[in-house]
């Protein structure tokens, strides 16, 4: 198995902060996954920025965002990520409840990776994580600068 | 009309009694109007009427000719009897209005009719005087044609619609037709146009402030210039609702060009304008009811947003959790405890379910149609073959009949055949075999497809629940579903124009029908 890439969680939900990480503890794929509970936090670690200052600078191997969430939501996290000439390059894969098609436009509109709809069914929810997590985590080939860590 | 030629205005006529009318004359007739006393006409040599001499008709009418494209008329109205000596008399009165212009012609285009008036006057009180001596006392020369003119005039005069009134440079009115003082509600009266306004209640288009006097449209002809469609409001004792007119004014000169008064001509506009304001009254409402409407759907999509993420995170988690408990606590839970457990992720998956077919329900409501052909053999042949999955292992007979091009929206039909055809597949069940026959007819020009099924059928009684959302008339044990999909049938046909409607019988089956708007041409 390849390199493990970091991933950077951004869900404001605890509970399916909790099941995410499970889903991806459970297939092992969850040592290297940053949490940021709202959009502006993820911009901020993303960014360097806040209680994320000074952080190492690689960048994570896909960014998994939820669309509704305080502050900032996902979509606008997902422009400015597009907008910013140094984060514009990171994967993005849209993890959220929302099956709206104007979220599905919308974001791909804004250059997002990938749009998955949390199944209600947990064990469907696990072979969602999981699939993303090898996916994005594992075979896909991140752009250089991000972190890779043996799982 | 016998004369055919070009004629001006010569001679005076004079209402000597009251001011009511002066009128004109050209050398078809002249002739006073509705005075109550004597009314004078001094016609021109042309004019010939027996009346005149007599002094025994109530009404000479009005006399026209229009000659060549030219006019020449006047119409009037000479009441009463009255002799050669009168006349003198009561022209020598007051020099009357006449002036010392000799004529003045005004023409008035009034609903489409060609109405020409001519006001003359002599120069000389006295020549006047004579000349309606003369004329007066002299033969008439055509009086048959004079008078049949002069009737044609009051006619028209009398019965058009339109009001039409005329005043000299004094502000005397010499006509008020009888629409004018219908429309009105008041003849004639005042002293001139600073009492216009006040007496007949004429306001400006706001309906509450008054018209002031020196723009009324009548005394600005007098002074020589023209107004049309000036739009006023009249209200006063006679009129209490008041009454909205629309007026045009011209002034009157006579033949050396010099000012000799105006006239107006008026319609009654408030049965149009009332009309106008309930079609703004309704615009205004229909507005209203489009905001609404726009602020609902907003609302509606809100709602719909919410439903779709906030309702659906809670049941992921208690599906996750139970799962994740399962998993921890794994053979030491006894079977009740893995029967709630199972209970549970049941209830939260059926909930997640009817949750994605509430928000399929609510995008058909209001999701844009994009309508063109469509093949609905190709649809059903292409639903069916989804449908095997679900079939395997039964023996349904398939009947499918040729089925006309439609024209709709292919997702949102194919969600129709989707749904009827699996309901039939569902409910054939326990058939062996199991029958399905798919045909469509034309029916008033619209297509009416069948979907009919040899399974349990339906009580007759209960097919108005049939198409209402959550309704079902088969428990889940029996038969899976949430009761959404029929409702997705009729509403979806409903968009389409068609409708949707069922018969059944318990244990012998089923057939359900949707119509659709005929295809606007025919396949090429």
């Amino acid at each position: 198995m390849n390199d493990l890439g970091r991933i950077l969680l951004a869900e404001d939900d605890p509970n399916d902060v909790e099941l995410t990480l499970t889903a991806l503890a459970q297939n092992r794929l969850a040592n290297e996954v940053v949490v940021a509970r709202d959009g502006a936090e993820a911009l901020e670690f993303l960014q360097g920025r806040g209680r994320f200052a000074g952080r190492s600078g690689e960048q994570p191997a896909v960014v998994l965002l939820d669309i509704k969430m305080p502050k900032v939501d996902g979509l606008e996290v997902l422009r400015r990520i597009r907008q910013d000439p140094k984060l514009r390059a990171i994967p993005v894969v849209m993890l959220t409840s929302s099956r709206e098609e104007k979220d599905v436009v919308e974001s791909y509109h804004l250059g997002v990776n990938a749009y998955v709809v949390k199944p209600v069914d947990f064990r469907e929810f696990i072979d969602a994580v999981k699939t993303l997590g090898l996916f994005w985590g594992v075979l896909n080939q991140p752009p250089p600068g991000s972190v890779r860590r043996a799982p | 009309m016998t004369e055919a030629r070009p004629c001006r205005p010569r001679g005076t006529v004079l209402d000597l009694t009251t001011p009511r009318a002066i009128f004109l004359n050209g050398p078809c007739g002249a002739c006073s109007f509705r005075g109550e006393g004597l009314n004078i006409a001094t016609p021109s040599p042309s004019v010939r009427s027996p009346a005149w001499r007599k002094g025994s008709t109530r009404r000479l009418g009005v006399a026209a000719a229009i000659a060549g494209g030219l006019f020449c008329a006047v119409g009037l109205v000479v009441q009463a009897r009255w002799h050669t000596r009168d006349i003198s008399t009561s022209l020598a009165r007051p020099a009357l209005a006449a002036g010392a212009g000799r004529s003045a012609a005004g023409w008035i285009l009034a609903g489409g009719v060609l109405l020409a008036l001519a006001a003359g006057r002599a120069s000389r009180t006295g020549r006047t005087i004579e000349t309606s001596k003369r004329q007066a006392e002299r033969p008439a020369r055509s009086e048959g044609a004079l008078k049949e003119e002069k009737q044609l005039l009051q006619s028209i005069l009398d019965s058009m619609s339109d009001g039409v009134v005329a005043a000299n440079l004094q502000g005397e009115f010499i006509l008020f037709n009888p629409a004018a003082e219908a429309i009105v509600g008041l003849g004639p009266g005042g002293k001139g146009p600073q009492e216009w306004t006040e007496r007949y209640g004429v306001y400006l288009p706001d309906a509450t402030t008054p018209y002031p006097p020196e723009r009324l449209p009548l005394a600005r002809a007098i002074r020589g210039e023209s107004v049309d469609g000036d739009i006023q409001f009249l209200r006063h004792a006679g009129a209490p609702d008041g009454v909205w007119l629309r007026v045009s004014a011209r002034p009157i000169r006579d033949e050396d060009g010099a000012l000799r008064g105006g006239v107006v001509v008026f319609s009654d506009m408030s049965e149009r304008r009332r009309a106008e304001q309930r079609i703004n009254d309704l615009n205004q409402a229909l507005r209203h009811r489009g905001e609404e409407l726009e602020a609902t759907n907003k609302e509606l999509e809100t709602f719909s947003y919410s439903v779709s993420h906030d309702l659906r995170a809670p049941l992921r988690h208690i599906s996750g959790f139970v799962d994740l408990l399962r998993q921890r606590s794994g053979e030491a839970v006894d079977d009740t405890s893995r029967h709630y457990l199972h209970t549970l992720a049941e209830s939260a998956r059926r909930m997640g379910a009817l949750i994605d077919d509430l928000l399929v329900f609510s995008r058909m409501g209001r999701s844009a149609m994009r309508i063109v052909r469509v093949d609905l053999g190709a649809l059903v042949e292409d639903v069916r073959r989804e449908l095997q999955h679900d079939s395997r292992g039964r023996t349904i007979e398939w009947r499918i009949a040729p089925l006309p091009p439609v024209e709709g929206d292919p997702a949102m039909l194919r969600l129709v055949l989707a749904n009827l055809l699996s309901n039939a597949v569902k409910y054939t069940r326990p058939r062996d075999p199991a029958r399905i026959e798919i045909g469509a007819e034309t029916r008033n020009g619209d297509t009416v497809v069948c979907v009919r099924d040899n399974g349990v059928g339906f009580d007759m009684e209960y097919k108005d629940k049939l198409f209402g959302v959550f309704q079902r008339l088969h428990s889940t044990e029996q038969f899976e579903g949430t009761g959404i999909g029929l409702a997705n049938v009729r509403r979806i046909v409903r968009r389409h124009g068609g409708r949707t409607w069922a018969e059944g019988e318990v244990d012998r089956g089923a057939a359900f029908y949707f119509s659709l708007p005929r295809c606007k041409e025919d396949p090429t």
